[in-house]
């Protein structure tokens, strides 16, 4: 069992930073402000981001690299629940869509969602370039077109299939999809060495998981370029019509407080790769041209619900590689029309992970809690944007200016969650559960698939009662030669300024069908590789 | 007021009266919340701002939110005693709101500044007279139940908002993570 197993023996490729030469600074201990020049400043860490600034540093090009989170790295990675959430992901894993809606999971950090995620990587399914490139006009960005990047990714980051057995919970999903006949299939993970631990979302203790922490970003180091974290970009400099750098507020290192200092950086280019809700945050905050009024629209989520199931058989769902089985069976129907698509996978089921998903209180709760090591969890991840009936949300800024997702629930979408919550129970039951109960505040534990079935059908799927979260945030800056769509063209360039592009999950025009890591390290590679010949 | 004797002088006769009081108040307090669903009367309750901690170990947490979610928290997570490690609980809570952002830290203690604030709390507990703190498990418990089914938004998101809150917080302290069975993460050595 894991609980039994000593961590040790690392090298956290963080330790020996100074010696190595690594230009690091933590914005929270400024005394002064920071002004800095770049070729290029690289705005987030994360998938996009990170990717990036790697393929500018070894064109030659001064990056700086600009970070809101906190930097911390495996030496510092404790596998506790509390300390990951405060300390690695975004608003203490609390930011949610407008009005209590969904919650809205992304990691702030150096690394951003890849510190924290769970390794599934997939490419770009073809169904999804096929229709950007049909219905936005996406050039460039074919099959064969990104194949070299996925290449490139795939191998740096020793993705592949997971060699493995699955974990029991990963497993539960295999077995009922095989039993009603549903295709399924292996996730490939970005990773090398992993010790099957199953705290990818509490940071990899081991660096087993290639993240940007561990490879593009250090690698970007060595070539010379600069990180400063716990910064987070206000907003664009400009001149006109050219984009000139960017300015941005120092935080305090333990809490959520402006220290008063300003980092300002001078370049050439400003890639901006703070992920959606953010980059069109800051597009917003600066008052970017948007003469079709696109910046921050139809922005994505792959909404996500959830069935819990009980096992006779223990299944401690939250050890082990976390995603290992997925099934695409329901995530390409034959007609969009009448069904949206949603991809079947599971997730890592921590204490405070399953209360947080659960919400309500008292018995109900309760029970379940103490239910955990034989629970199972299955998710549902619609494919929202491909249908009029799923437009996605809109970025807004609140008074503050911070940029916060209006994202209102369709009926397209609810009648699909319905289809969906169906679907996860029947595979629960075939796969020998003994109770299932859907994610939703008033449904209770089900012992028999028409009780389950019934109350599904008896549940109104609303916000605040169904509950519904998401990890995948895409969208908002969608590119493609449809100007009055796109606001970036094919290569991720801002349309309406000079010197700024966009290089993250902002980019896609609709959800992907998939989980988005290695799809934004296409894009930023591809992208950062035309744009590094043009400076 | 002699509310600091309460709970554990309460009969079962001031319980049930109490509930009833909730019963019958509930529907002014229906009336009451539909004025204050508006952000701008949000911002006026605010007396306080996030970042003033009560007590020196927290910081974030006020006087208020340490009376609220103390309450609160033996009808959310059911524990045969939480009072036992309510300080481990707090001092989770106060850590996940000193490092979400400034807004949502605020926007939550608007909400806990609604249901404690003197004009308030009133309406939005269904009791003129006591005080969260007075409050038995039950209860706090029906006024839960009572924000849960409410017709209008306002009390349907606080009871969203502190029962999920008070439950993260709770399971994310890993003692309380035991209760689930759950055996805990490898030992991590740093050599
Ligand atoms: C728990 C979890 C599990 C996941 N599992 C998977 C998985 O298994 N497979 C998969 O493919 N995807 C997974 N994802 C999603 C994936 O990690 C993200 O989609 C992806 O990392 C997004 O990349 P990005 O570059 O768009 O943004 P991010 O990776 O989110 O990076 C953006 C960075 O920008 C920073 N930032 C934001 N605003 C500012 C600012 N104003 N100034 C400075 N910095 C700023 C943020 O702090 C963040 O670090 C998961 C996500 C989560 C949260
Ligand atoms: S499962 Fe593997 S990659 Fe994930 S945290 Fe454990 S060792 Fe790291």
């Amino acid at each position: 069992m894991q609980h039994e197993i000593e961590v040790a023996g690392i090298e956290d490729p963080y330790r020996n930073a100074q010696e190595k030469g690594w230009k690091i600074v933590n914005a929270s201990m400024l005394d002064d402000d920071l002004v800095l020049e770049a070729d290029v400043v690289v705005v987030g860490t994360g998938s996009g981001g990170g990717t990036a600034a790697e393929v500018l540093s070894e064109a030659g090009l001064r990056v700086v690299m600009l970070e809101e989170g906190m930097l911390k790295s495996s030496d510092r990675f404790n596998m506790a629940e509390g300390e990951a959430i405060t300390d690695l992901y975004r608003d203490a894993g609390l930011q949610s869509t407008k009005g209590e809606g969904i919650y809205v999971f992304q990691g702030q950090n150096v690394g951003g969602g890849t510190t924290i995620n769970w390794c599934a990587s997939f490419r770009t399914p073809t169904q999804t370039l096929r229709h950007w490139e049909q219905n936005f006009g996406l050039k460039g960005c074919g099959e064969d077109d990104l194949a070299p990047c996925f290449e490139i990714a795939e191998k740096q980051l020793n993705i592949m299939k997971w060699p493995a057995p699955p974990n029991k919970n990963n497993e539960i999903l295999k077995r009922g999809a095989e039993k009603l006949g549903f295709s399924w299939g292996v996730i490939p993970r970005n990773v090398d060495g992993c010790w099957d631990l199953g705290y990818c979302g509490q940071g990899c203790p081991v660096d087993a998981k290639k993240s940007m922490l561990v490879t593009t970003i250090p690698s970007a180091l060595q070539q010379g370029a600069k990180l400063v974290y716990r910064v987070a970009v206000n907003a664009l400099l400009r001149e006109g019509d050219r984009v000139t750098g960017v300015e941005g507020f120092a935080y305090s290192q333990d809490d959520r407080q402006r220290t008063g200092k300003k980092v300002t950086v001078s370049a050439k280019h400003v890639v901006l790769a703070a992920g959606a809700i953010h980059t069109p945050g800051i597009l917003l905050r600066s008052d970017a041209p948007d003469p079709y009024k696109r910046i921050g629209k139809r922005t994505f989520l792959h909404p996500v619900i959830n069935s819990y199931a009980q096992f006779k058989e223990q299944i401690d769902p939250y050890y082990g590689a976390p995603q290992s089985i997925y099934s695409d069976h329901f995530t390409w129907p034959e007609d969009d029309e009448t069904q949206i698509g949603y991809k079947l996978e599971v997730l890592p089921l921590l204490p405070g992970t399953y209360a947080t998903l659960q919400g309500g209180h008292g018995a109900v709760l309760h029970e379940s809690m103490t239910k955990l090591p034989n629970t199972h969890v299955l998710m549902a991840l619609m494919r929202d944007g491909f249908h009029e009936g799923s437009p996605g949300g809109s970025v807004e800024l609140s008074e503050n200016g911070r940029a916060v997702l209006d994202y209102p629930l369709t009926s397209y979408l609810t009648d699909g969650m319905k289809h969906a919550f169906e679907t996860m129970t029947e595979i629960q039951f075939a796969a020998g559960a003994v109770a299932t109960r859907i994610g939703h505040r008033d449904s209770a534990w089900h012992n028999s698939l028409s009780e389950a079935k019934e109350a599904i059908g008896r549940l109104p799927i609303e916000l605040g009662k169904a509950s519904i979260s998401s990890a995948h945030v895409m969208g908002g800056c969608a590119m493609g030669e449809d100007e009055t769509q796109c606001v970036t063209d094919s290569e991720g360039r801002f349309r309406h300024l000079e010197n700024l592009s966009i290089f993250d999950g902002s980019l896609f025009p609709t959800s992907l069908g998939a989980n988005p890591q290695l799809s934004i390290f296409g894009v930023s590679r591809k992208f950062a590789t035309k744009l590094a010949e043009t400076l | 007021m002699i509310s600091n004797e309460l709970p554990n002088g309460t009969t079962e006769q001031d319980r049930l009266s109490r509930r009833d009081f909730l019963g019958t108040v509930g529907k002014t307090s229906v009336l009451a919340t539909a004025t204050l669903y508006s952000a701008s009367s949000l911002a006026v309750l605010t007396s306080t701002r996030s970042g003033w901690a009560a007590e020196p170990q927290f910081l974030i947490l006020r006087d208020a939110d340490i009376k609220l979610f103390g309450a609160l928290l033996p009808a959310v997570v059911q524990q045969a005693n939480p009072k036992v490690d309510s300080q481990k609980f707090l001092q989770s809570l106060d850590s996940i709101l000193a490092h979400a952002d400034a807004e949502t830290a605020q926007l939550i203690q608007q909400l806990v500044d609604l249901v404690t604030g003197a004009l308030t709390r009133g309406a939005m507990t269904g009791s003129l007279f006591w005080d969260w703190p007075d409050f038995d498990v039950q209860t706090v418990n029906s006024i839960l139940e009572s924000w849960r089914e409410s017709y209008f938004e306002l009390p349907k998101t606080v009871y969203a908002v502190v029962t999920r809150l008070t439950a993260t917080a709770w399971y994310m302290v890993p003692e309380n993570q035991q209760i689930t069975g759950y055996k805990g993460p490898p030992k991590k050595i740093v050599d």
